[in-house]
């Protein structure tokens, strides 16, 4: 029988602060924030209270979110449909993920693998399908949007994905390499790999950011 | 390209326009998750113990998305057990003494004045008296580190506190919703507590003893419910800065608490005189895994010790009006219960003396006629 000190929503403690971006507009709440909403540890038992929390994380972070996934899958339905989801398994076990470090992180991370497993069922049906193999479907960025979302959208996967996470999600360095279970160097070098390659097609090389 | 310009992405028109689904439709998701968990977990127990052969089946069809799971949807707030009631008499039926194995225990002391007769092994069913496992139990000690107050909280359950005997249910507001306030008809009765039913239609009940109404109140505001928990989650949170000063959880459900039954074994001892006069002594199976015994009563005269060592183990003693009520868990699945007229002390040393005897052991033989 387990008798025993227990746990409990508590709110995890931890800096919010992160350098802004003149070209961006400041936002209420970030993809790498570490309080859900800022209302994480205020909020009482009821069902309501719940809900009311997780729809204000879900305001203030599922805009970003599915921004960040586009850019990554360049296609806005299946972004739409796996951000959709990954809040959906956030809401499903909200009592554990509201006292993640990162939530917003938590829930890119899922959207993402989301994403990928949708790719791999369709690879599958097309191959039972016996159809003629061709590539995933791709929605190239409207034409209305900037030239910089077009020469990133034609940037290869992985530096994508590392631009995104970066540039859209605000995700710093050691966060993105947590997110995508890779070593912060990797990050590092694709962001720089990246940057020169975006620096090529649009003109003079981006800045080097600071690490 | 200057870096700022990589910002930009982030912001429609200038990056994609990213449009959100409602967030009701992902809280609607969501919930659907949560329950298909719940029934998930309960299929596979139902496996386990090998009334079912299969359920559950997740089947993936041509052309279907992951989010449509076909397989049982999670047992409807109607599934939820309902609160046991008052009290309660479950019919039962004779065992053998070949079924006692680890329930056979006989006393090898007794107070001056009492004498072991016999045994009485049953068969109950639990239909209708099923006890269930608390959600969650708070307790104070004193200073003396005796136990001065309690709080129990029990749910989800499929219906709302009915009352009982000399209880009365008050109408009150409780957690933004119409509750009731519990009271005893008992004068200076330290018992108190509130019941409620909870928008997903799980009901609850807080009853605490020993402890002033706002900080029952308080708790109950605080707690975080959750009546289809996922996996091994609590149904029940009791935040930190909400727990009351100098209490301590010493007990919480992890997943739906544990339902008794559907039938236990039971190893009662004939004794005579019975309790109160005397004692009573009882041995059972149970599934419920909360430690046994609860807090009855609070007030002047009641003594009460947590933790009373006894046949090895932690017991749970309680003293009012020279009656002891002590309970233990003799062994996994098996809880043993004794009231004696007596002291602490006195009760301990007659549990302590319980030895388990074989089935052919002649003093548990029934005697003639």
């Amino acid at each position: 029988v387990t008798v025993g000190p227990l746990p409990s929503g508590a709110e995890r403690p931890g800096p919010t602060g992160r350098q802004r971006r003149a070209a961006v507009t400041a936002r209420p709440a970030r993809i790498g924030d570490t309080k859900v909403g800022g209302v994480v540890g205020t909020t009482g038992g009821r069902r309501e209270d719940r809900e009311a929390e997780f729809t204000a994380f879900y305001d203030g972070q599922a805009r970003d979110i599915v921004r960040t996934v586009t850019v990554v899958v360049r296609d806005p339905a299946l972004a739409e449909d796996a951000v959709a989801e990954a809040f959906a398994r956030a809401w499903a076990r909200w009592r554990q993920v509201r006292t993640h470090d990162r939530p917003g992180a938590w829930v890119v991370r899922v959207a993402l693998n989301e994403c990928n497993s949708r790719f791999r069922r369709r690879r599958v049906e097309r191959r039972k399908a016996h159809a003629v193999a061709r590539p995933d479907h791709v929605i190239d960025p409207d034409p209305d949007t900037s030239d910089v979302w077009s020469a990133v959208a034609r940037l290869p996967e992985h530096e994508r994905t590392l631009i995104a996470l970066r540039y859209v999600a605000d995700l710093s360095q050691p966060q993105i390499a947590e997110v995508l279970g890779i070593p912060a160097g990797s990050v590092a070098s694709g962001l720089n790999r990246g940057r020169r390659r975006l620096g090529i097609e649009l003109g003079p090389e981006a800045d080097e950011e600071e690490i | 390209m200057d870096e700022h310009d990589l910002w930009t992405l982030g912001q429609a028109p200038l990056g994609p326009a990213g449009t959100p689904r409602p967030v009701g439709d992902v809280l609607r998701r969501g919930t659907g998750l949560r329950r298909r968990a719940a029934a998930a977990r309960a299929s596979a127990a139902v496996v386990m113990v090998g009334l079912v052969a299969g359920v559950g089946v997740l089947a993936a069809r041509p052309g279907q998305e992951a989010d449509v799971v076909v397989g049982p949807d999670r047992p409807d707030v109607q599934d939820l057990p309902t609160m046991p009631p008052q009290f309660c008499d479950p019919p039962s039926g004779p065992a053998t003494l070949d079924e006692m194995d680890g329930l056979r225990l006989i006393p090898n002391y007794l107070p001056d004045g009492v004498e072991f007769t016999g045994v009485d092994p049953a068969r109950e069913r639990m239909d209708g008296c099923a006890e269930v496992d608390p959600a969650l139990v708070l307790r104070l000690e004193g200073t003396d580190g005796t136990l001065a107050a309690e709080m129990v909280l029990e749910g989800p359950f499929s219906a709302p506190y009915p009352g009982g005997d000399e209880i009365t249910l008050e109408p009150t507001d409780l957690r933004g919703r119409e509750a009731s306030r519990v009271r005893t008809g008992v004068p200076d009765a330290t018992f108190l507590g509130f019941a409620w039913t909870e928008v997903d239609g799980a009901s609850w009940l807080l009853t605490a003893h020993g402890a002033d109404e706002a900080t029952v109140r308080a708790v109950a505001e605080a707690l975080e419910l959750e009546a289809a928990p996922i996996d091994a989650d609590p149904v029940a949170v009791l935040p930190d800065d909400a727990m009351p000063d100098g209490y301590a959880a010493t007990w919480q459900a992890r997943g739906l608490p544990v339902v008794e039954g559907p039938e236990r074994l039971v190893w009662q001892l004939v004794i005579n005189p019975p309790a109160p006069e005397g004692c009573t002594i009882t041995i059972s199976t149970t599934r419920r895994e909360a430690p046994p015994g609860e807090m009855s009563a609070a007030g002047p005269g009641v003594r009460a010790d947590d933790r009373v060592a006894v046949r090895g183990t932690e017991g749970f003693a309680i003293e009012e009006g020279g009656i002891v009520v002590l309970d233990w868990q003799e062994t996994p699945g098996v809880v043993g219960r004794l009231m004696c007229n007596g002291d602490i002390d006195e009760a301990v040393r007659v549990a302590d003396s319980l030895e388990e005897v074989e089935p052919d052991d002649p003093r548990i033989q029934p005697g003639p006629g």
